[in-house]
């Protein structure tokens, strides 16, 4: 309300002053030449005044003083009365615009692309906020604020760590595990999570710390299905494909009957043993369903994993419109678009991986035979 | 809710903008009293309602209130206070807002203080004015509205780019914007001179001061620029030709002619219409300036705005403006009565000699620096155009300009004395060739030419002396005598006199570090020295440390000299926390003789340290010419008499008489 306030008085304040000169008595411009006439005056009077004080030469102000009457002598004798032409009536369609048009356009303009009655967040006031009211970027701020005054607090960086894992921010959620750990100690829960940030941060590549991280959470938890499934998924990027499958196996053979997992499990075996060519999702560019963790996966809804399975398509798609010469990433985009049922899509994309891969005869020749598999020749 | 209401009274001023140039315009053009005196409440609103606005950023700065975009992606919580402030011009949004403040600053200006200019012609310069800050009120308001909001504030800021976070950086823009925007009040008047086809003889009354204080900002603004490069950058140069430097230094070029035109103009009302021509140039290439920074079509520090929508926006209001102005000047400047006559070897001669130098300069220095852009928009090759280009062209125009420089202020006005100027200039020469022999005298090494480029320095110098003491008759009358005419002198006269002076010091100053600069470039261990110019340097280690938002490596150098420690030095290299960047703190030994300058490097696989050491002699000479261009500026404005040129009689008193300032 009181926004509002201000804002009314502000507009009509400045339509007031702007308008006011308008309601006034039309006055006789000065002629032009009266104003030059009044400079050469004002310059004629300091002149005398520098030589009374004694700054001027006698002569020299004599010398100005000829100098000022020959301008004063160039002027234009006839004073250019362009005549005020009469009052033609733009005053009052002038006055009434103005008087409309101020507050009436700001306000649209500012309901256009304003955020009206949006308070100002203050970093203070936020993290002033009952964790109620408290956003989670709120809650992360205020820990932030805590841990930059006590960094030692390993509690802090407990706490805090999960959630720039759950915002994304990996490196800082790498960072934070890792900072815990060495002020709390090692538990299984803090060393997967350090590793599975540092994966994230590395695009799904398991790199070594992560890799020693696992290890360790191992030793107390061999049964852990978590590491044990990165670990194996290490194993494939390097390309150790026998020991990832059996790895797989082991796994397969371990987990409870309604395991969420189990078919990822068994995608990747099939994928590694199948013959048609594997594809090490992990270590692509894009994050695939490898890149990320089986348990954040399992934890979506049907939607959300149609919508990230969509979304990944989708991008998978754009960057092909680049590299039409990647074959791998054909393969890839038909048997996508054959699983969701796109069929369309598939032989569009067909099509065009034919035409992309023109010169990679061993590339054409793989696409031709997904195509045969898929019965998309028809 | 402050920053909302700052929204709002940034959409009310492109409103009252939009007001303040049509009305006025129409008001002198039907000459009715009442349209023009709109002008006036709209240009003191138009500056309290940007003055709001720019306040509600900087209190969302302050706050750290993360709600706004760009707040959000410029500054962090942990930030010193000084750099919340300063970060509200630190981006490209927030840079613009404080843009069109000050234009509306200057505009307000001509509102308040202009009751001596005939109606019509102030009607018709705030209209100009206004359009100026219609069109880049569009431009924040379409593509960069610094107020943008985020439903959902992340928990900090992305952090101000630490190279910015500097002292000497943090005022340089608004020097640097007071500058350039300063000289769109020349633009106005030149442009409402040509819509009225006459210029009144308020009109260069008005030109001067306003265009000698945007000069006088510029120039500050440029070497405050130059000192920060110097230190900050860490490789202990202080002017690289970079486009964006170039790019201020271009309007101060033609604003230095102006100044000069100028002054023709308001004293002898010469020159009108080459004065309103580089009016309209000089604020054309601030435009420009302003262009080639906020466009990011270039890639240099400078450039954190890259985004076509605005660059070719930009490019949109030079071209209005410019070619505009342009064309306007082609059709209406003949209907212009063209001033007073004069002869060649006059004051207002050696001015236009003056003018023609730095105009040239000025297009040398576009060239350089519009050429790589060109090239590459062409034909995609990058190229860059660096010292040596610069140094074969623009040097040499220089060369004349100082050799004339000392004889302008000694000519009369209208018709002046060679000779006699010349037989006055004689102790000057005298005084720089015994500099020549004794900078030979001094120096072992370095180019043979930089001896004449200091005896140069020294010329300027002593001829802005010379002029001093001509007109105080130092010598030929008494002391009581001097010391009145050395009171009565004008502060103008002063103002010219140190504004010289400092050129002078400058060339100097740029001459011995470009010449007889030393250079070491070593891997110290603890306990290692080093000799640099008169100085032994001793490493004694380094050790990290924490900033307030930053850790460094910090080192520690004893300086010595004759086996006495003058100084301890602890250049450091930082990594900021947001934005995680490195940066270089150099440790600099300042003297008069010199600075002594050390930046650490790279730590080596054995424990050493790459060191980087300079002696760079008489340094502080440059930015110090600069600052006392500065002042003599400053000294003038304050001299605000009337101000008439009279040319001498022939044939005149025995004793030739001190021109009226």
């Amino acid at each position: 309300m009181l926004f509002w306030i201000a804002t009314a008085l502000m507009a009509v304040g400045v339509t007031w002053a702007l308008t006011r000169p308008l309601l006034g008595e039309r006055n006789e411009l000065r002629d032009a030449g009266d104003a030059d006439i009044a400079v050469y005056k004002d310059q004629l009077a300091e002149i005398e005044t520098d030589r009374a004080r004694g700054a001027l030469p006698a002569t020299e102000a004599e010398q100005a003083r000829a100098e000022i009457a020959r301008r004063l002598l160039r002027k234009p004798i006839t004073s250019e009365t362009a005549a005020a032409s009469s009052d033609v009536g733009f005053i009052k369609p002038t006055y009434l615009t103005l008087t409309l048009a101020l507050p009436v356009v700001s306000l649209a303009l500012y309901l256009a692309v304003g955020a009206p009655g949006m308070p100002g967040q203050p970093l203070d006031e936020r993290l002033g906020r009952t964790v109620e009211n408290a956003t989670t970027n709120d809650l992360v701020a205020r820990v932030e604020a805590r841990l930059r005054d006590l960094p030692e607090d390993g509690r802090g960086w407990d706490a805090i760590a999960p959630v720039y894992y759950s915002l994304g921010r990996y490196e800082e959620a790498a960072s934070a595990f890792a900072t815990a750990i060495r002020i709390l100690g090692e538990t299984p829960t803090r060393l997967q999570g350090f590793a599975n940030a540092r994966i994230r941060a590395s695009n799904g590549i398991v790199p070594e710390d992560a890799r020693a991280a696992m290890e360790q959470v191992l030793k107390v938890e061999p049964q852990r299905p978590e590491p044990r499934i990165w670990l194996a998924l290490a194993k494939e990027q390097d390309g150790k494909k026998s020991e990832a499958i059996s790895d797989y196996r082991a796994l397969l053979k371990d987990a409870p009957s309604d395991a969420p997992w189990k078919g990822f499990l068994e995608e990747r075996i099939a994928g590694l043993e199948g013959t048609a060519p594997a594809n090490a999702p992990a270590a692509e560019n894009e994050p695939g369903p490898g890149g990320m963790d089986p348990a954040t996966i399992a934890a979506m809804s049907q939607q959300e994993r149609q919508d990230m399975i969509n979304q990944m398509v989708s991008r998978l798609a754009e960057r092909m419109k680049t590299t039409t010469h990647d074959a791998e990433g054909w393969l890839k985009l038909i048997r996508a678009y054959q699983t969701l049922g796109r069929k369309d899509d598939a032989l569009k994309a067909l099509s065009e991986a034919r035409a992309g891969l023109k010169a990679d005869e061993t590339g054409l020749k793989s696409v031709n035979e997904l195509a045969r598999q898929l019965g998309l020749e028809g | 809710m402050i920053v909302e209401f700052g929204h709002f009274a940034l959409i009310l001023a492109l409103l009252v903008a939009t007001v303040q140039m049509v009305v006025p315009a129409a008001g002198a053009r039907l000459r009715d009293s009442r349209m023009i005196a709109v002008g006036e409440p709209a240009a003191v609103s138009q500056l309290l309602l940007l003055l709001v606005a720019f306040l509600a950023l900087m209190h969302a700065y302050v706050t750290s209130d993360f709600s706004v975009a760009n707040v959000a992606a410029n500054s962090h919580s942990t930030k010193p206070l000084i750099y919340k402030i300063s970060g509200v011009w630190g981006n490209h949004e927030g840079s613009m807002l404080l843009w069109v403040l000050i234009l509306a600053l200057f505009g307000a200006a001509v509102a308040l203080f202009g009751d001596n200019l005939p109606a019509t012609l102030k009607g018709n310069v705030l209209a100009v004015q206004a359009s100026i800050s219609v069109a880049f009120l569009l431009f924040l308001l379409l593509t960069s509205n610094p107020f943008e909001r985020l439903p959902v504030p992340p928990s900090d800021g992305q952090g101000l780019n630490p190279i910015l976070q500097d002292p000497a950086l943090a005022f340089h823009p608004p020097f640097l914007y007071v500058g350039y925007v300063g000289f769109s009040i020349a633009f106005s008047f030149a442009i409402a001179a040509l819509i009225e086809g006459r210029i009144d003889a308020a009109w260069a009354r008005w030109v001067r001061p306003w265009t000698l204080a945007a000069w006088m900002f510029l120039t500050i603004g440029i070497a405050m620029g130059s000192w920060w490069a110097y230190y900050e950058l860490g490789w202990g140069g202080w002017w690289f030709w970079d486009p964006v430097e170039n790019a201020s230094f271009m309007p101060w070029l033609a604003g230095t002619a102006l100044l000069h035109s100028a002054l023709v103009m308001e004293k002898r009302e010469a020159l009108k219409v080459w004065t309103i021509l580089l009016a309209i140039l000089t604020f054309s290439l601030s435009l420009m300036g302003t262009f080639i920074v906020r466009s990011g079509v270039l890639t240099s520090v400078h450039s954190f705005a890259v985004d076509p929508a605005r660059g070719v926006f930009i490019l949109g209001i030079l071209v209005l403006f410019a070619g505009g102005g342009l064309l306007m000047f082609a059709l209406r400047a003949k209907e212009l009565r063209i001033g007073g006559v004069f002869s060649p070897i006059s004051r207002e001669g050696s001015l236009v000699l003056n003018n023609l130098l730095l105009v040239t300069a000025t297009v040398t220095v576009l060239v350089g620096t519009l050429y790589p852009l060109v090239l590459e928009g062409l034909t995609g090759d990058k190229i860059s155009v660096g010292p040596p280009f610069f140094n074969s062209t623009f040097v040499p125009l220089m060369i004349p300009l100082f050799l004339a420089l000392p004889f302008g202020p000694l000519l009369a006005w209208k018709r002046g004395d060679w000779l006699a100027a010349s037989q006055r200039m004689l102790a000057a020469a005298v005084v720089a060739l015994v500099a020549l022999v004794a900078s030979y005298a001094l120096t072992e090494r370095g180019p043979w030419l930089a001896p004449f480029a200091i005896a140069l320095g020294v010329y300027v110098m002593a001829g802005a002396l010379t002029d001093w003491a001509w007109r105080v008759k130092l010598g030929s009358a008494g002391s009581e005598e001097v010391w009145r005419r050395a009171r009565n002198l004008p502060r103008s006269a002063y103002g010219t006199l140190l504004s010289h002076f400092g050129v002078g010091l400058m060339v100097i100053g740029i001459t011995a570090t470009s010449a007889y600069r030393e250079e070491h470039i070593v891997v110290m261990k603890p306990g290692d020295h080093v000799a640099v110019g008169r100085y032994d340097v001793t490493f004694k280690g380094a050790a990290p440390g924490r900033g307030p938002n930053y850790r460094e490596d910090i080192a520690q150098f004893d300086v010595a000299r004759d086996g006495a420690i003058v100084s301890r030095l602890a250049p450091s290299k930082r990594l900021y926390d947001a934005p995680p960047q490195p940066t270089t703190e150099s440790g600099i030994h300042a003297t008069w003789r010199g600075d002594l300058y050390i930046v650490i490097g790279d730590e080596q696989k054995d424990g050493g340290y790459t060191v980087r050491a300079y002696f760079n002699p008489l340094v502080r000479f440059i930015w110090f010419g600069a600052l006392i261009m500065f002042i003599g500026g400053g000294l003038s404005l304050t001299d605000r008499r009337l101000r008439v040129g009279a040319p001498i009689k022939r044939r005149a008193s025995p004793v030739a008489p001190v021109p009226a300032e």
